[in-house]
């Protein structure tokens, strides 16, 4: 029987950006980091979806902005924007971006624009914006999602296995930057989690790529809960001595 | 001063974060019990409801860490880890009291020895109670009442398994080989749901830290500082990465080296 381990208030008071909050693994933090009483700036690219997801979390003084975190620039005008409006952050989880699957010899500048796009770009311009003086508290801490796909290759997914492994590379730098104000940062090296975007690559792969799918994954696909409780506990009081990792979260698909 | 950082002002004040009945009536196997991390993380899950049994070489000292657990039911299973065999005959003697839902080995020590002295004697000193005591968990918790399905182990590792240093052969080899078995057995008791994974430890300030600062070189210190950007840690680093991989929370972590290191190997 499981058997719930965070405090009710571990994230009482604290302001916390969450990009990608409409739907699949940014939705679920949503949702776990306000039932554990995070006050939120949501963030996403559809104003419907992210209004509903704010609407059925737990707690007050949620926000949403609609942001299109595809440059560099323009997600680091935004979020400095955000924090103007709210105030400054004490955590963030950063997990817009998009998969695509295409084997090198079909993929163009579109398509890396497309999966760099708010997977990389996005996520170099948070961190930028949440590293000016006052948009993110001492002590604070940002976690971005990866995945295992960022150490282990597989036919057709070179553009999104690259995106991956370049966050991974500035989460490494970004920690030691900003070691001094002892705000850490992270990334979650997640494998298959079953959200839309999972379904979306199941349906258009065939039966052998299935079976090797989920082979990769000796303890089953996660559920995004599981990857909210990761996000959880780097943002919480129980990690302020973790900085620069690249966390596997993955039921051993990184390991095999 | 050495061995700290200036204390940046926190903007909050930290709290506690794991509720106290998150391990409730979880029966866990803890080694090195006897002081340091073993026992850090011992006094810090008998705080959150689990049911401990303590196992640790020194008999007087492990005693004491039963002192300061919090709650009853407690119980010692002191005796060295001296290689696979014996451990797994501990490790099933205790079980005999119930499976176990969680195992944290943090049998071992920590020894700078330069290569050049480093003989058949050293190597067995620094594998026995980490490497061996490690494949002799992993012996007994493959059966279902020794570590129950769903259960978790921790392995304590450390950077050393994959940073290296000068006088850290034996110890970097020792520490690799928990990493490997981690994934390995992860593997092989998925099946089961069991998840094993790895602390991946720095610098950490517990006694045996400060025998090590004691007998080094000032620029040894300084230099291993400076490795770290968050400063040496506390044990209580340790307690909460081990609560969380104790716990229900990581249910989908398995094979993981989770570095807990104040951002040593981010650079």
């Amino acid at each position: 029987m499981s058997q719930a381990a965070f405090a009710p208030d571990t994230l009482a008071g604290r302001h916390v950006l969450v990009t990608g909050a409409s739907s699949g693994i940014g939705q679920a933090a949503a949702e776990h980091l306000a039932a554990h009483g995070a006050r939120l700036s949501l963030v996403a690219r559809n104003p419907e979806r992210l209004e509903a997801v704010r609407a059925s979390l737990p707690g007050e003084g949620h926000s949403v902005h609609q942001v299109d975190l595809e440059g560099a620039d323009s997600a680091a005008d935004a979020i400095a924007g955000i924090v103007k409006e709210r105030g400054a952050f004490d955590g963030a989880f950063y997990s817009a971006g998009a998969t695509l699957v295409l084997p090198i010899r079909l993929l163009k500048d579109k398509h890396l624009d497309e999966v760099f796009g708010a997977g990389v770009y996005g996520a170099f311009g948070t961190v930028r914006a949440l590293s000016k003086k006052g948009a993110m508290n001492d002590g604070g801490s940002i976690v971005v999602m990866s995945s295992a796909a960022a150490l282990r290759g597989r036919p057709a997914l070179a553009a999104y296995c690259a995106a991956k492994a370049a966050v991974d590379a500035m989460v490494r730098c970004a920690a030691l930057e900003l070691a001094p104000r002892k705000i850490r940062v992270n990334s979650l090296r997640a494998a298959a989690v079953e959200t839309p975007l999972h379904h979306e690559y199941m349906a258009s792969i065939g039966p052998e790529a299935t079976r090797d799918y989920d082979e990769r994954h000796p303890l089953g696909y996660g559920r995004p809960v599981d990857v909210a409780q990761a996000v959880l506990f780097l943002l919480s009081d129980a990690s302020p001595w973790i900085s620069g990792t690249n966390w596997a979260i993955d039921g051993a698909a990184a390991a095999k | 001063m050495l061995g700290s950082r200036a204390a940046v002002e926190r903007t909050h004040s930290p709290r506690p974060v794991f509720r106290d009945d998150c391990l409730d009536g979880r029966r866990m196997f803890v080694t090195g019990a006897s002081s340091g991390i073993g026992r850090a993380v011992a006094v810090a899950l008998s705080r959150r409801g689990a049911r401990l049994v303590l196992n640790g070489r020194d008999e007087a000292r492990l005693a004491e860490t039963q002192g300061l657990l919090a709650g009853d039911g407690h119980a010692l299973a002191p005796g060295a880890l001296t290689d696979a065999d014996a451990t797994a005959v501990i490790v099933k003697d205790a079980a005999k009291g119930g499976a176990f839902d969680g195992i944290f080995h943090a049998a071992g020590f920590f020894q700078v020895l330069p290569a050049k002295i480093t003989k058949q004697a050293q190597l067995d000193g620094t594998f026995n109670a980490s490497v061996f005591g490690a494949y002799g968990i992993a012996r007994a918790a493959s059966a279902k009442a020794v570590l129950a399905n769903g259960g978790s182990i921790v392995f304590m590792s450390s950077i050393a398994g994959e940073h290296g240093s000068a006088g850290l052969t034996a110890y970097a080899g020792a520490k690799a080989a928990v990493l490997g078995l981690t994934r390995a057995l992860a593997m092989e008791l998925a099946p089961r749901l069991v998840r094993v994974n790895a602390i991946m430890a720095s610098t950490i300030e517990t006694e045996m830290h400060e025998r090590t600062m004691e007998n080094a070189q000032m620029d040894y210190v300084a230099m291993n500082l400076a490795r770290h950007p968050l400063g040496f840690g506390k044990p209580q680093a340790i307690d909460d990465a081990a609560t969380f991989l104790l716990s229900d929370a990581s249910a989908w972590m398995t094979g993981a080296t989770v570095a807990v290191d104040g951002g040593y190997s981010a650079g």
